[in-house]
């Protein structure tokens, strides 16, 4: 493979610039998928309550912070991809690792920043539980009230108090 | 050329088996601390460390890729040179961030005690008497 004319030696560079974009894209896609489900998974987890009357806002609650953080991601994976043609095979792979590199920390810093909005948000509706429990009710005799039975935790807190 | 491409090849493979290790321990031992945090609540416990490990994953992985300069040119002996190099700054951040992330867990969980202190003094007592004693 050795290109001796201008136009195909662009040709070839054409090729690699569209094989590092396809595979970006592949990884940035892929990635932000797995992130955000395990977001929305271990979100969810977070913040159910013990004796959830509203199971359905937990989930709504998740849904809506992870699809917000899906586009951002994919914007912003969109945006970082500032491809160019004429790249030889070894430039090509070195800006497809660089690119992949600043992509991974980035979304590592957000996803750990998302854990703590999540965190945040679990605590305010403890806080908000609280304060329409208004200690009237003994914190030991709590009895679930939702249609369903009580939890593997709700039974272990019961007994750690 | 291809003794350089090798040497590359075998940086990436550590640095990926060093990270998932170093991911496994974490989330093996970082839910313990959590489990104490969270009172026993151990679904909730398992899926902060989760967050947490694939974060922390996502994050290094990227580091590790970002230290990684390829130079083709380059003889397999500066290529293993340089890779070595690499892998000591990879080592020596990892360390850095490990330890940042044991002062952390430990310093969260000395305040979910405090705070628990702070609200029932038994409850605190009884609690950590149970830890000792797991």
């Amino acid at each position: 493979m050795a290109p001796d004319g201008a136009a195909q030696r662009e040709e070839a560079g054409m090729g690699n610039a569209l094989v590092v974009s396809v595979l970006y894209i592949l990884v940035a896609v892929s990635l932000t998928i797995w992130l955000a489900a395990t977001l929305y998974r271990n979100g969810l987890e977070l913040l159910r309550r013990r004796d959830d009357q509203q199971p359905l806002l937990a989930q709504a609650t998740s849904r809506l912070l992870v699809i917000g953080f899906a586009l951002f991601t994919l914007g912003y994976a969109f945006l970082l991809l500032q491809v160019r043609g004429e790249m030889t095979g070894v430039v090509a792979l070195q800006f497809l690792i660089r690119r992949l590199g600043i992509l991974l920390v980035s979304l590592g810093l957000l996803h750990l920043l998302n854990t703590l909005i999540f965190l945040r948000f679990r605590r305010s509706r403890a806080e908000e539980d609280a304060v329409e429990r208004g200690g009237r009710r003994p914190p030991g005799r709590t009895t679930p009230s939702g249609d369903e039975p009580p939890s593997e935790q709700a039974r272990l807190r019961r007994g750690d108090r | 050329m291809n003794g350089a491409i090798v040497v590359y090849v075998v940086y990436v493979a550590l640095a990926i088996a060093l990270i998932s290790w170093l991911g496994v321990l974490l989330h093996r031992d970082g839910r313990i601390f959590l489990d104490d945090v969270f009172r026993s609540q151990t679904d909730l416990a398992a899926a902060v460390s989760r967050l947490l490990v694939t974060g922390f994953l996502v994050f290094t992985l990227g580091y590790a890729l970002l230290l990684l300069r390829i130079d083709v040119g380059a003889t397999p002996v500066a290529a293993l040179r340089s890779s070595i190099q690499q892998f000591g700054l990879l080592l020596l951040s990892l360390g850095a961030m490990h330890s940042l992330n044991m002062m952390i867990l430990l310093q969260v969980r000395r305040r979910a005690v405090n705070r628990r202190g702070a609200a029932s003094p038994g409850a605190s007592r009884s609690r950590r008497g149970r830890v000792a004693s797991r």
